[in-house]
């Protein structure tokens, strides 16, 4: 873990209730977050991809505060914020903001959107005196839109624009870390590459660094600077971009891999050797014994079932969690 | 050899309060036997309206106002109610997109697979209708069939849900089976083993297959023949290998262009603008206030399909034979 990381997560984990009967000790948890590490420096973009049920937005909720960790720690350049977000200063909650998957309800129909992106720019006092309108239609002009959304109402523009409008809002504070929440996979595939190219553009132009939830890895081939793959609540590889397509060393990863429909043939040779996936990822209140993946892995072994394998790095800054890759 | 489904120049219309909603305009395709033709568009496009009108589920704010849909020659628009029945317990069956919905939660999948094997009247006798029920569970390779029957749809995985939905369609054997989206709603590792489980099928009982998809992807690993739908209108049909070596519509290129690639290289804004409104469409070519290289004769006539090689046509007015322009 280097010193001048922007965000540091150690060993966290998210627990729910699921049952407790009255006047019992007995109560069932779904450990939604099991012992997730890692760190990302200044400017990075980190793809957190993963099936649904793997934690992955479980882990963005505890980042940005809306969670509170069960257990471990997270640090934010350097200042620890694994409390609630009502626990954070300001200053913090200025720095990190949130881009969540449904613009159709992350933006209040109630509200025109210059008041939906004036509002962050009061609390965080980003504007001296009481005059908006320039702030705003800077904002609106930062992700393209016209000055003239101000007065329109969310629900009546097209999906891709909503979505634009959340970023802006998003973007109000000048933060320096932004978590993307599966941005574009309400959308249709034409107005993704608006959404993702935006998104590319205020990274450079403004130093940003984004936590890039999704469970599209074609598109965190485009996008990310490191992947990593979540699995039952805990991460099973994590690399490179270029390096976690050429070389995947997880048998989920390649799992994963090779199950993507593509659209040419090129990008068919690029897959890993084909494995047919098989099963569904398991109920994470009774997770199974050893390695979680091993209920689906082609190549399991007894080891497997027993031991929890640990994360390990095999290549330089390429880790992972399986007793078998090498 | 005759067509299995055959629809020519199809118009769905939904009235709603300011007039009538011009979904589907003009739509003619076909089926061969035992072909697989994919049916490719974004949201809104009328993909999913076209089918229901195909399976007689339009409802009933909706008119079909011209256009003839025959199956197996007869006139599927015409039949009285009675006939309907005959012909979606016989004929055509469907997989929905969302698998919840298209289960009835109060009832156990053995009530409502015993329920379609009983009404195709091919077995007879509570025992036999029992094991052809269990019998249809192990061809979509689901384990443990006898327990699955006793369960309610909320006790099962999407997956799994969505297999009980094919089993259902294939309880009865049908000429033509149509998935609306089936595999949408599903992780990627689920959808890879849902679509084999559907090409298995369709291969092995020579069904034809009409696969409704907005992923690129998707369409190429399943069909053989393609349909590009944009704005309630077919804008491009080629043979699969065909339209992903060369997509000539300008829409379809925009689209081929939004994908993200698993070889990186970054991928275009997508198309600019949104799908028009259907209560006003405008003149000429529904893709000309979008399209780049509109022209003056765009928004005046409506493109026909002109052909460019064999099994390849286009609705764009770029295509048309230098002959036919005066």
């Amino acid at each position: 873990m280097s010193e001048n990381a922007l965000l540091q997560v150690q060993d966290l984990r998210k627990l729910f209730l699921v049952d407790k009967k009255p006047f019992s000790r007995q109560a069932t948890y779904l450990k939604a977050v099991d012992g997730v590490s890692f760190s990302m420096p200044q400017e990075e973009v980190l793809g957190l991809v993963g099936e649904s049920g793997s934690g992955k937005s479980t882990v963005a909720y505890t980042v940005i505060g809306m969670y509170k960790p069960t257990s471990g720690k997270i640090l934010f350049q350097g200042v620890d914020i694994s409390t609630g977000a009502s626990g954070r200063p300001l200053s913090i909650k200025k720095d990190l903001q949130i881009v969540f998957q449904d613009p159709g309800s992350s933006l209040n129909p109630r509200r025109s959107i210059r008041q939906i992106i004036e509002r962050p720019l009061v609390v965080h006092r980003m504007i001296r005196g009481g005059n908006t309108r320039d702030a705003v239609a800077e904002l609106l002009e930062m992700v393209e839109l016209p000055p003239d959304y101000m007065q329109k109402y969310p629900p009546y523009v097209g999906g891709g624009e909503r979505q634009l409008v959340s970023i802006a809002r998003a973007m109000a504070s000048k933060p320096k870390f932004l978590i993307l929440d599966e941005p574009t996979s309400a959308l249709d595939v034409s107005v993704q590459g608006k959404i993702i190219n935006t998104l590319i553009r205020l990274r450079r132009e403004m130093k940003l660094s984004y936590l890039f939830i999704t469970h599209d890895l074609s598109l965190m081939r485009n996008v990310a600077d490191r992947v990593a793959i979540m699995y039952l609540g805990k991460i099973c590889e994590i690399a490179g971009t270029v390096e976690f397509f050429q070389q995947p060393l997880h048998p989920y990863t390649q799992m994963l891999l090779s199950s993507i429909p593509v659209i040419s043939d090129q990008e068919e040779g690029l897959k890993p050797k084909h494995i047919a996936p098989r099963g569904e990822i398991p109920s994470p209140v009774n997770l199974p014994s050893g390695c979680s993946f091993h209920t689906r892995c082609p190549y399991v072994e007894e080891r497997c079932r027993q031991e929890d394998p640990a994360m390990k790095e095999l290549r330089p800054g390429h880790f992972v969690r399986c007793h078998l890759a090498c | 050899m005759d067509p299995v489904l055959s629809i020519q120049d199809l118009q769905v219309w939904y009235r709603i309060y300011g007039g009538y909603l011009k979904v589907v305009n003009r739509i003619s395709l076909e089926v061969g036997l035992g072909e697989k033709v994919g049916l490719v568009g974004e949201t809104g496009c009328g993909k999913t309206t076209t089918m229901k009108a195909v399976m007689r589920l339009l409802p009933v704010q909706s008119k079909v106002p011209a256009g003839r849909i025959s199956f197996e020659r007869q006139d599927i628009l015409h039949m009285s109610n009675t006939e309907v029945q005959k012909f979606r317990r016989q004929g055509i069956a469907m997989i929905f997109q969302d698998p919840t919905a298209a289960l009835n939660p109060v009832f156990t999948i053995g009530a409502q697979i015993e329920d379609v094997i009983r009404c195709s009247g091919s077995v007879k006798g509570k025992e036999e209708i029992h094991k052809a029920a269990v019998s249809v569970l192990e061809n979509v390779a689901l384990p443990d069939p006898e327990r699955i029957l006793g369960n309610y749809p909320f006790q099962l995985s999407g997956g799994m849900r969505q297999r009980i939905c094919i089993a259902l369609a294939i309880s009865a054997s049908r000429r033509l089976l149509i998935a609306d989206e089936p595999t949408t709603s599903l992780d990627v590792t689920i959808q890879a083993q849902i679509l084999n489980l559907i090409r298995k099928i369709v291969t092995e009982r020579g069904t034809s297959l009409i696969l409704i998809t907005h992923s690129l992807g998707v369409a190429r690993e399943m069909t053989d023949r393609i349909y590009v739908m944009y704005a309630g209108t077919i804008v491009e049909t080629a043979r699969t290998p065909q339209l992903y070596a060369n997509p000539l519509h300008p829409y379809s290129v925009g689209l081929f262009r939004s994908v993200p690639r698993l070889s990186g290289g970054g991928f275009a804004d997508g198309i600019p603008g949104r799908i028009p409104d259907y209560l006003k469409p405008p003149g000429g070519c529904r893709f000309q206030p979008r399209c780049p290289q509109a022209m003056p004769i765009c928004e005046v006539e409506i493109p026909g399909l002109f052909p460019t090689e064999e099994g390849h046509t286009v609705a764009c007015f770029l295509y048309q034979p230098a002959g036919g322009r005066q």
